[in-house]
């Protein structure tokens, strides 16, 4: 912060405020300035180094910045870092292993899509051909719900009715 | 002259006429309906319907799945930058004197003290060696008077967040005919055929000129009321499963032109629910509660096309 602060001095007398230090070491000039000084409670005695615009500044550049905000690295003895590669190489196993079935699962059925598809072509061209046909623009619904951690308050919508608009679309 | 006589010689030599036969035979095929081999096969051919409901809730993490994430989540809240209070909460206000007060701050570092824990290294109010502990202060209703004063509100915002549950009535008390039920895992409706006495995936007949995917969406309405909201992922059929002349589940090479057919397309049961019209038996099942419903032929006949969830 202190680094910004004095950058910002630099930068000129704008952003600082007007306010200068109230007493100024013991030049010549201001021996009557000191004479002349009343001191009364509760009124601020040390200037404010910064205007409040570019103090706001300041706190603002030091949400982005890593100074005095970073936490220690961690240092792992050998068994502890020994334990983390293990934990990391059981996980990418775990991870290989759900992907690989998934592979797997996948391929049987674009077979089993193949298989069906042909044996529709041996036995009725015109099915084949509906079948087989591009469906271009197709999109998933947008009524489709992504599963969330816990349900929401109405689980399921099953007083749903069929409107005039879905009524003709079929 | 001479091009019209080159393009002959070509087609001729590279068998390209026999190409165009053929297309010409398969253009036949698939805008004539008179021909008998259409309209007889069209009656051994049924579409078959796999309505599923998709999962609404996250699937069940495993102990390891649990504690990976957990050691995952404290190392990166280990290695997080210290929280800026000074930028959200203004100095001096009373919003920062409440925040300040339910922290429970580090260990303060003294000269001449033995730390056995180790020496604390403070910086901006946070122990750096370890992990930042931030408590946001709650507070009742009752005493925020931003945030409305009445508890029993459900719109007021000061109002305790709670987590719907995961396990639900229909789970208690097994009401396989719910869509309530196993919130975590994708069901599929089966319908048990009246005069066999058998559990099956709904299979309907086509109508004259009627593609599969199509047929299948009408049969459901037929059966299970119009008030069912679906999305159908393909006009492809997903699989097919051959049938003796008995009903009894065959594989391709028994099977002949003339056994019956089911080509399964894949739907899924987005709002509604299944109303069976005609008193009709039916079911949402899991994958491993389809295995024990369905007789075993058929389950493994169909059990690939279905989801591992």
């Amino acid at each position: 912060m202190f680094r910004i602060q004095s950058s910002l001095r630099a930068m000129g007398p704008t952003l600082l405020g007007s306010a200068r230090p109230s007493v100024v070491g013991c030049n010549n000039a201001n021996v009557k300035a000191t004479a002349n000084l009343v001191l009364s409670r509760g009124k601020r005695t040390k200037a404010r180094a910064l205007a409040p615009g570019a103090q706001r500044i300041i706190n603002m550049l030091s949400v982005f910045s890593a100074h005095k905000k970073q936490p220690r690295r961690i240092k792992l003895a050998m068994e502890d870092l020994i334990r983390h590669n293990v934990v990391q190489k059981a996980w990418s196993i775990f991870m290989r292993d759900k992907k690989l079935i998934r592979t797997e699962r996948l391929k049987s059925q674009y077979k089993k899509i193949e298989e069906a598809a042909e044996e529709l072509k041996s036995l009725n061209g015109y099915l084949h051909f509906e079948a087989t046909k591009r469906e271009l623009g197709k999109r998933f619904s947008p009524e489709m719900r992504i599963p969330t951690e816990t349900p929401p308050n109405e689980i399921w919508h099953e007083d749903w009715k069929v409107t005039d608009i879905y009524a003709k679309k079929r | 002259m001479a091009g019209a006589s080159v393009s002959r010689r070509l087609v001729q030599s590279s068998g390209l006429k026999n190409l165009q036969t053929n297309i010409n035979n398969s253009c036949k095929r698939l805008y004539s309906t008179e021909t008998d081999g259409t309209k007889a096969s069209t009656r051994r051919i049924l579409a078959g319907l796999i309505l599923s409901r998709t999962p609404v809730v996250t699937p069940e993490l495993t102990e390891f799945e649990k504690a990976y994430y957990h050691y995952q989540d404290e190392l990166e809240r280990r290695l997080m930058w210290t929280f800026p209070s000074y930028y959200y909460f203004k100095k001096g206000s009373l919003r920062e004197r409440q925040f300040n007060a339910a922290q429970r701050g580090p260990v303060p570092r003294h000269a001449n003290i033995w730390y056995p824990k180790g020496i604390p290294d403070i910086q901006h109010n946070r122990e750096r060696r370890l992990k930042q502990e931030i408590v946001i202060p709650r507070q009742s209703a009752d005493n925020d008077g931003l945030f409305g004063n009445n508890e029993e509100s459900d719109d007021s915002l000061g109002r305790p967040i709670v987590l719907n549950s995961r396990h639900t009535e229909a789970d208690e008390i097994n009401d396989t005919t719910s869509l309530k039920r196993k919130l975590d895992r994708t069901l599929y409706l089966v319908v048990k055929e009246q005069d066999k006495n058998i559990w099956r995936f709904p299979a309907f007949s086509l109508e004259q000129k009627e593609p599969l995917h199509i047929a299948a969406e009408r049969g459901l309405r037929q059966i299970g009321g119009v008030n069912i909201n679906t999305w159908t992922v393909s006009n492809t059929p997903a699989g097919v499963t051959r049938f003796n002349e008995s009903g009894q589940v065959i594989g391709k090479e028994e099977s002949t032109d003339s056994s019956k057919r089911e080509f399964y397309i894949k739907s899924h049961i987005l709002h509604g629910k299944f109303v069976p019209q005609d008193g009709q038996d039916f079911a949402w099942l899991t994958r491993e509660e389809l295995g024990s419903k369905l007789d075993e032929p058929y389950y493994n006949s169909v059990e690939p096309l279905l989801s591992l969830n």
